[in-house]
């Protein structure tokens, strides 16, 4: 998928461990190893919301474009 | 009522059918071996209806019986008659007993709290696969039984697709109308519409799924 989820990235700059993360968004370890994997068809507004409320980004430092390579 | 109550009503259901439509079965095959006459009917229409003055007791006033309806009753002890009986007894029966059991399985997924699923909307789809075909069935089984049982029917009698008429010695024949269950017909396309509609759910339910 060209939509690539830096969450990992992120995670590692604030040193903030996955379970931390997951606890304080409010969602699974399972669904947020899945979104760092690129693994989900989407995600909703308010998720992203938390995500960037926790680690203190903009949508644009969590997700990024790469154009597929034919 | 709750779902979970429901499903309880549904397993008791379906195997109590399902023992039923055996021991039917079962008993149709087993009375010719016993030496007792099966009886089959046909509910007909006479194509000259007779009338008859019936006199009311302490009264001079007549009235009149018209006699349009009646029943063609056939014995025989026939194993052929008994088979076909049994065979009948378990193509009915076993679209019956299919039809509780997808709607089981329907309301087990209702109570897991995920009703909008494949299985559901496979188990939806064919249950009103069987509707609509259980009257069809039913319907085709007169014309069938008919040509199967009454001696030289091929010859007595005119085919006309929606009846058969009888054709009598005596001048007035007899027509035989099967009658067709369009309530369950309706309620089969009905139970299609709404299978479709699950399908859509269950689509809609993985979307919801797989977005976090």
């Amino acid at each position: 998928m060209p939509i690539v989820v830096n969450l990992d990235v992120m995670l590692a700059r604030r040193k903030m461990k996955m379970k931390e993360l997951a606890d304080q968004v409010g969602i699974s370890q399972t669904n947020l190893s899945l979104l760092k994997n690129s693994h989900v068809r989407g995600i909703r507004f308010n998720t992203l919301e938390k995500l960037c409320q926790v680690l203190q980004c903009q949508p644009g430092d969590l997700l990024e474009y790469q154009e597929e390579k034919p | 009522m709750n779902t979970r109550t429901l499903h309880l009503l549904l397993t008791l259901t379906f195997w109590l059918v399902l023992t039923l439509v055996l021991l039917s079965a079962l008993f149709a095959l087993a009375l010719p071996l016993l030496d007792e006459q099966l009886l089959t009917s046909w509910q007909v229409q006479l194509a000259e209806t007779t009338k008859t003055e019936v006199i009311l007791a302490g009264s001079e006033t007549g009235l009149l019986l018209q006699t349009t309806q009646g029943e063609l009753l056939l014995e025989t002890s026939a194993f052929s008659l008994a088979l076909s009986r049994a065979l009948t007894i378990l193509l009915a029966g076993g679209m019956v007993s299919a039809i509780i059991y997808f709607l089981r399985q329907l309301v087990a997924d209702v109570s897991s709290g995920r009703p909008f699923s494949r299985r559901s909307a496979s188990a939806l789809q064919k249950t009103g696969y069987l509707l609509v075909t259980l009257p069809v069935v039913l319907f085709l089984e007169v014309f069938l039984r008919f040509y199967l049982f009454i001696p030289a029917a091929s010859h007595n009698s005119e085919f006309n697709f929606t009846h058969i008429r009888l054709l009598s010695g005596s001048g007035n024949d007899v027509l035989i109308y099967p009658g067709f269950n369009i309530t369950l017909l309706l309620a089969g396309c009905f139970v299609l519409v709404m299978a479709r509609a699950f399908y859509v759910g269950a689509q809609l339910q993985t979307d919801n799924d797989e977005i976090i």
